[in-house]
């Protein structure tokens, strides 16, 4: 599967937040994309996910077999948690897997993030680094094939974050996981590759 | 926490021991018992009524209709609601019908309700006509409160409808739900014993209270009137811990089942 943007704008009134931006992505790869706050990383996101139309520019997905263009089951960790606060993260997880796996195998793939204990509570109990885990479990275990990752790291601690990250390596196989970041050791420790953003507000592969 | 907490359960009881005591001066210094009786005397008439059968009858037709009356109304503004949020026209189409309900004095109801109905019928309908609007703004509110956010993630995730309700609609209507049938509980009594007392319909807690003002029994009044606002306290309590034990299973309810499969 191979994604393609071209010259994707986007503007907010006078704000122009994507300002032509064009860059290919293939399945099974992970991308970092790594540029300041308020470039336009969120606004992009959402617009693979549908949330957002773009003013004009070309989103492609093409299918590994030829003569395909098909629309991809996305999964996300936003920005933000986006978590329903009063279920346990059990539950958050399972209202999105619907009945793909039973509980019993999403409690055990959740305790590869999360505390044992910390599964039966609300999720209005747990830290904030309790709800960003819970949010990327969510987003690893629902079934996709493209997965964007808003900041997914905010709020966890160095050695969290590195085991972590070897989860989601080892969840996001096959898959084209994009996904945005501050930290240069992130694009290392996924082995990423480094998306940039250039002065003219542009986005493009940088390999 | 505690001593501070027992002194202030402490202080209102001397409030009211003091009110009640101003009541008896009250009763004592005007010594005609058609215009104020005093709370012992009050107390006497409703020992006196207790023992009697009619005085539960009354009781139980006036509870059963107004209960009735509410839980019509409670479900129907609430269905009413999902659908006007789902659906903007019906809202824009019930928009006149729900500011008419909520304007028209309960009197007028009353009277067109005994030309309807007929007055052994009288309390439920009322009940239902203003306790309708109430759910069903309350409803509305309660659901347009869900979060856009976690919408978004339902439609990212392609959540299912019913996910969706139990999930995300469910806790953000239940608060609004609750405060909405705090005030509406109160109201379906307040004009359900009203209407009574209009349509007079035979062994109501109305029926009683016309009777007390027929023959001047004004202790009979503040006999019943007590037992009006216990009868709707208690099943306002008894309604609101149902819907309160709905949120938290809405939360938590799972949480003994995973512990004992953990």
């Amino acid at each position: 599967m191979k994604l393609t943007i071209r010259e994707l704008h986007k503007s907010f009134g006078e704000l122009h937040v994507l300002n032509g931006v064009s860059m290919e992505l293939e399945s099974g790869r992970a991308y970092c994309l790594m540029a300041p706050s308020g470039s336009g990383k969120t606004t992009l996101f959402r617009i693979l996910m549908g949330l957002e139309t773009a003013d004009c520019g070309e989103i492609r997905w093409d299918a590994d077999r030829p003569g395909g263009t098909f629309t991809p089951r996305f999964s996300a960790v936003f920005q933000e948690d986006r978590l329903c606060e009063a279920f346990t993260p059990v539950e958050n997880v399972m209202m999105v897997t619907g009945k793909r796996f039973p509980e019993t195998q999403i409690r055990s793939e959740l305790c590869r993030l999360l505390p044992e204990e910390s599964l039966s509570r609300p999720v209005s109990t747990l830290s904030g680094g309790m709800k960003r885990r819970t949010a990327i479990g969510r987003a690893l275990l629902a079934p996709s094939d493209v997965l964007l990752m808003d900041e997914p790291f905010t709020g966890l601690d160095e050695e969290t974050r590195s085991r972590v990250i070897s989860y989601i390596k080892e969840k996001t196989a096959g898959k084209l996981v994009l996904l945005s970041t501050h930290q240069e050791e992130d694009v290392h420790l996924l082995g990423a590759e480094r998306l940039g953003l250039t002065g003219e507000a542009q986005i493009r592969t940088d390999s | 926490m505690k001593p501070f907490l027992s002194s202030s359960a402490l202080r209102r009881s001397a409030v009211v021991l003091f009110w009640l005591l101003v009541w008896q001066a009250a009763a004592m210094l005007i010594r005609n018992d058609i215009i104020l009786v005093g709370p012992f005397d009050a107390a006497q008439a409703l020992l006196r009524l207790l023992p009697s059968g009619e005085f539960w009858l009354s009781i139980a037709h006036s509870f059963a209709k107004i209960s009735l009356g509410f839980l019509l109304a409670f479900f129907g503004g609430l269905l009413l609601g999902g659908l006007a949020c789902r659906f903007p026209l019906l809202r824009e189409l019930l928009a006149p019908i729900v500011s008419l309900l909520k304007s028209i004095p309960v009197a007028s109801f009353v009277i067109l309700a005994l030309i309807w109905v007929g007055s052994r019928q009288l309390a439920v309908f009322i009940a239902f006509l203003v306790v309708l609007p109430m759910i069903y703004v309350h409803t509305i509110a309660g659901l347009e409160s869900a979060d856009p956010k976690l919408l978004e993630m339902a439609q990212v995730f392609h959540m299912p409808a019913l996910k969706k309700i139990r999930y995300i609609y469910v806790p953000a209507l239940l608060p609004h739900l609750l405060s909405g049938c705090r005030v509406a509980l109160g109201m379906s009594w307040k004009s359900g014993v009203a209407a009574e007392v209009i349509g007079v319909p035979d062994h109501s807690i109305g029926e009683r209270l016309y009777m007390s003002k027929i023959y001047l029994a004004t202790s009979d009044l503040f006999a019943w009137t007590f037992v009006i606002i216990v009868i709707s306290a208690l099943s306002e309590r008894i309604f609101l811990l149902a819907l309160s034990k709905l949120q938290r299973n809405g939360g938590t309810g799972h949480e003994t089942d995973h512990s004992r499969t953990a």
